[in-house]
């Protein structure tokens, strides 16, 4: 105990406060900008921090990553994009909240509960760290593919309207994922001869593409007054209100961090997944889960809280064993072991004891100076939603292209971006959610090291059956995973006969499907029959492009790529026999075929393809400040088209002007050059 | 015919200029370097390039900017660099067996070995193999022979990936002790060193950074280096054992093939320079690394060497013809 003297005077001194907040802003800024993450920031301010005094080093690292950790909240929140893989779950309740009118309670929201779950997070680092590493060793290679089959029984949950096409998603996703060298036997599968697919398709481009592309495109496609988002106006108190919400929902806030806390300890499962469990039990104990999508509080609490959580706990097993149970860990390792500090036992005993407690209680203030920074910022944050949408819309689109470039400095990403993207806003007409495949891609990897790891370690146990099924660990996940992916379709079709029982078996469950998909039914959409054909046959040309590209692949190496694509046949199969039973032109309306604005959609995608070739032609800067204020213009109101001119203007150099101070001169990353700039 | 001389008087001086412009222009480095590194923030190759930086700088006098490009376990940037244009102004961290062994095992590699002109190699991991403490079993390396020689195949070697400086490692392990065993591949360190102290392989095959940051849990059996390391003065050497294998992950820089043998000289006393800094030295034994000193000839004769080794061991394993 004689620790805490020296902890505290140096949490508190000078020079660790400074660096803190700068740390957390930074981390912040980091985090909300998609394509830069806390790990990139960290692992840039390394060799600064070298020259610091130890503890302030470490602090500065820590405040880093709670910040960029929340900072990913807020494009989830604002643009539907999660600025880092981890705040994927926040995007499905808090961007619904966004259009509804409410950005500034969704982002006090997740300030409050980011907090709760970090300090809760930072409380169990403090106290419970043996045991905790203990556990953490206890997660093998079955234990990891079990918890990303877990993981997958999320889309059940989601899509309950249509599982057959959730499914589809969720394996075409892990298809996706499976693209590049496998982690496990080093195989190259289904690159087509092109170098660049060895790497794979990112996470994070895999999102921008998904969720902000499909976004932008709708934003195009709306009326030109109504950017399908409510105008947010500012009112005081409403981040009160919020916050005290989220204080009465305790029994949530603790779920969620300690799901945090577990999920963090295992090396190899991040923020992401802690938050897809998260918001997978948040719906599960809450007794109105229809609200969960359409802009629940609970989700967004559940999501944020737990990778928030996650944070701390990834930081268990680094101290205590030196295993980073993160990325952004991993990057911290090496910091620690810069500054002398080795991480084991000694490590809370020793020389470096002060060094690191300061560090776990610099936590707490970590997490409420990201509070204060997030909270009461959330009022401005949200003003980013009253730009017109004419300019809103083209700023998205250069974020999204600006941010998977930055990811990997890779052109040929900002492609698979685009490409991820058109055809996700293509899903939307078909009925086709967009989150499954953000899951499948998300967890394909966890799925395949456990899968092959456990091939590989079955030649030595003799038995694979005996490794999947007869560790305690994978008892308990299996039964977790049969629990939550049988419970959302036994409700569903209890719900269903409750309904037709009630009202008679005709019009009951057909009426109130064909209410709620009456609403929320895009423009253009197809009818099902269609829409089925369309989902079947491409899903068909994707397991065939698959299975081309696994051709002489080794089995180890091909085993979950080819599994999935046979299993998408079967799907599609069966989407296509349903097709077929379907009367034609059953939901078709002719009003909504001509509310689509094609004219619109075909200047934004072709200007979006256009904009990407162009970059690499005339030079970065020139592109973006040309197809914002191009888009802009295009895309606003005859009437306003003059009398805004001098803002599109303005806008379009400001958005350049940051992205250059941020992405070139901070970040290094080198944007394509033209012959102009 | 006057008109037809003044032409040719100015185009003459013109071309003055331009060779006076370009002989000026010859003060190479006169604009920043970019440091190509092919893997993630924050790996052990980023470490290492990031404590290079500010000697290099100081030594050449312009800014050196660190570029990440990642994907395919260094094989998308080791592309990459091929295409970049060979003028010493573009140069990436560069991993043996790395370099030699993807283009021969890999599918899809479009580079060459050849293609990487070798500048400086500063620094290796060496690798070995380690079990656990609480595991009476394996206390020497004999203790783990013997047990795969009576257990063909039970035996389970934890490694990061297939075709890495691990997985060659212990395939020449393997080969020289003439044993059978089962080689379980991590995506990492940080799984691998996880899989071993939760047991769920009996040892592994790892850099040796790995034993000295769980020096109380593990038991190093060998290391594969020619002489004893400093920092585990009491594990023997798999020489010392009769077993002729040293390989580790030897980290260097490359530029483009092609480009002028002047600026990779200016480029490699550089890097002699950073790499000789009191910081980078303290870095790196604080990282676990060990020092190497190679210049451009050396470098490539290194290469050689270790090429002949890692095509022998892939040969013998029936992984090449």
């Amino acid at each position: 105990m004689e620790w805490i003297g020296p902890a505290l005077a140096n949490v508190f001194s000078p020079l660790d406060l400074l660096v803190l907040v700068a740390g957390v802003a930074g981390g912040i800024l980091v985090g909300a900008l998609p394509g830069l993450t806390g790990t990139m920031a960290i692992a840039l301010l390394v060799p600064f921090t070298y020259g610091l005094r130890p503890d302030a080093s470490l602090v500065m690292l820590g405040g880093v990553y709670v910040g960029a950790m929340y900072g990913g909240s807020i494009s989830a929140i604002l643009i539907n994009t999660p600025g880092a893989p981890a705040a994927i779950a926040t995007t499905f309740d808090g961007y619904p909240m966004a259009q509804k009118g409410l950005a500034e309670e969704a982002l006090a929201t997740s300030a409050t509960g980011s907090a709760i779950g970090g300090i809760l997070g930072t409380v169990v680092l403090l106290l419970f760290s043996p045991v905790l590493a203990a556990i953490s060793l206890r997660f093998g290679p079955p234990e990891y593919f079990w918890l990303g089959i877990l993981g997958l029984t999320i889309i059940a949950s989601l899509s309950a309207k249509s599982l057959p096409k959730g499914l589809l998603g969720g394996l075409f996703g892990v298809l996706i994922s499976t693209i590049g060298l496998s982690p496990s036997t080093g195989v190259a599968r289904m690159t087509f001869n092109v170098s660049d697919l060895l790497g794979g398709v990112e996470i994070i481009i895999a999102l921008i593409g998904l969720f902000c592309i499909p976004q932008v495109f709708n934003m195009a496609e709306k009326s030109e007054h109504d950017s399908g988002i409510a105008a947010f106006r500012p009112q005081a108190g409403r981040s009160f209100k919020a916050m005290r919400l989220v204080l009465k929902r305790w029994g949530n806030l603790i779920r969620s961090s300690i799901i945090g806390v577990i999920v963090g300890i295992i090396p190899g499962a991040g923020g992401n997944v802690a938050g897809l469990l998260s918001y997978q039990e948040a719906m599960r104990a809450a007794g109105n889960k229809s609200q969960f999508g359409q802009g629940a509080v609970d989700g967004v609490i559940a999501s944020e809280t737990a990778n928030n959580a996650e944070v701390e706990g990834s930081l268990i097993p680094l101290l205590t064993l030196g295993i980073p149970g993160a990325p952004q860990a991993a990057v911290l390792f090496g910091a620690l072991l810069l500054q002398g500090l080795r991480p084991g036992p000694e490590l809370f005993k020793g020389a470096g004891a002060v060094i690191c407690y300061t560090f776990i209680l610099s936590l707490f203030l970590a997490n409420i100076v990201m509070f204060i920074l997030g909270f009461f910022g959330s009022r401005y944050y949200a003003r980013a939603l009253n730009l017109p949408p004419h300019l809103l819309m083209p700023v998205v689109l250069s974020l999204s292209v600006v941010g998977s470039f930055a990811s990997r400095n890779s052109f040929f990403d900002v492609g698979i971006m685009l490409f991820l993207g058109i055809l996700a806003y293509g899903g939307t007409k078909v009925a086709m959610a967009p989150a499954p495949i953000a899951l499948g891609v998300i967890l394909g990897p966890i799925i395949e090291r456990g899968l092959v790891e456990s091939m590989m370690l079955s030649e030595a146990t003799g038995s694979l059956a005996e490794l999947f099924f007869a560790r305690p660990i994978s008892i308990v996940l299996i039964v977790l995973t049969v629990i939550s992916a049988g419970w959302p379709v036994y409700q569903n079709f209890r719900e269903k006969r409750k309904k037709q029982k009630g009202m008679g078996a005709e019009s009951g469950q057909d009426g109130v499907a064909d209410k709620a998909s009456k609403i929320k039914k895009p423009a253009g959409s197809l009818d099902q029959r269609a829409a089925n054909c369309w989902i079947a046959g491409f899903g068909l040309v994707a397991s065939a492009v698959a299975w081309y590209g696994l051709i002489d692949v080794d089995l180890q190496s091909s085993i979950l790529p080819r599994v999935t694509s046979g299993l998408m046949v079967v799907i599609c199969a069966g989407l296509l026999i349903k097709a077929f039973r379907l009367p034609a032109g059953l939901t078709r309306k002719p009003s909504e075929i001509e509310s689509f604005p094609k004219a619109r959609i075909s200047i934004t995608v072709s200007l979006s393809i256009g904009y990407v070739l162009f970059s690499t032609l005339v030079g970065f800067f020139s592109a973006t400040f040309l197809m914002i204020f191009g888009l802009a213009w295009m895309l606003a109101p005859v009437a306003l088209r003059r009398r805004h001119i001098l803002r599109m203007l303005l806008v379009s150099g400001a958005i350049c002007a940051a992205f250059y101070l941020v992405f070139s001169r901070i970040f290094n990353v080198p944007f394509p050059q033209g012959f102009l700039i | 015919m006057k008109r037809n001389c003044i032409t040719i008087g100015m185009a003459l001086v013109f071309l003055l200029m331009v060779a006076a412009g370009s002989l000026a222009g010859d003060q190479f480095p006169d604009k920043p370097i970019k440091f190509m590194i092919p893997f993630n923030p924050g790996g052990q190759s980023d470490v290492a390039a990031q404590l290079l930086r500010p000697g290099l700088k100081e030594k050449l006098g312009v800014d050196i900017v660190p570029q990440y490009q990642p994907g395919g376990g260094g094989a998308v940037g080791w592309t990459m660099l091929t295409q970049k244009k060979p003028d010493g102004y573009t140069m990436a961290v560069t991993n043996l067996p790395h370099i030699v062994v993807q283009p021969l095992m890999t599918k899809g590699v479009k580079y060459k070995t050849e293609q990487l002109a070798p500048v400086f190699l500063y620094a290796s991991t060496p690798g070995g193999i380690a079990a656990r403490k609480d595991d009476d079993r394996f206390k020497t390396i004999q203790d783990l022979i013997d047990f795969a020689k009576n257990n063909p195949k039970k035996l389970s070697i934890g490694g990061t990936g297939k075709f890495t400086g691990n997985h060659l490692g212990y395939l020449r392990f393997s080969q020289l002790a003439d044993i059978d065993t089962t080689y379980v591949s991590f995506n990492g360190a940080a799984p691998q060193t996880a899989a071993i102290l939760g047991g769920h392989v009996m040892a592994i095959y790892g850099g040796t950074f790995i034993f000295a940051n769980n020096r109380e849990k593990l038991r190093i059996l060998a290391v594969a280096t020619e002489e004893r390391l400093k920092d585990f003065p009491d594990t023997p050497t798999f020489k010392e054992l009769g077993l002729d294998l040293v390989l580790g992950i030897d980290r260097g820089v490359t530029v483009p093939a092609g480009t002028p043998k002047e600026r990779i000289e200016i480029l490699a006393e550089a890097l002699r320079y950073a790499a000789a800094t009191t910081e980078f030295k303290e870095g790196m034994a604080k990282l676990g690394f060990s020092l190497a000193n190679l210049g451009p000839q050396e470098y490539t004769e290194f290469i050689t060497a270790r090429s002949k080794e890692y095509v022998e061991i892939l040969k013998k394993g029936g992984f090449l013809k």
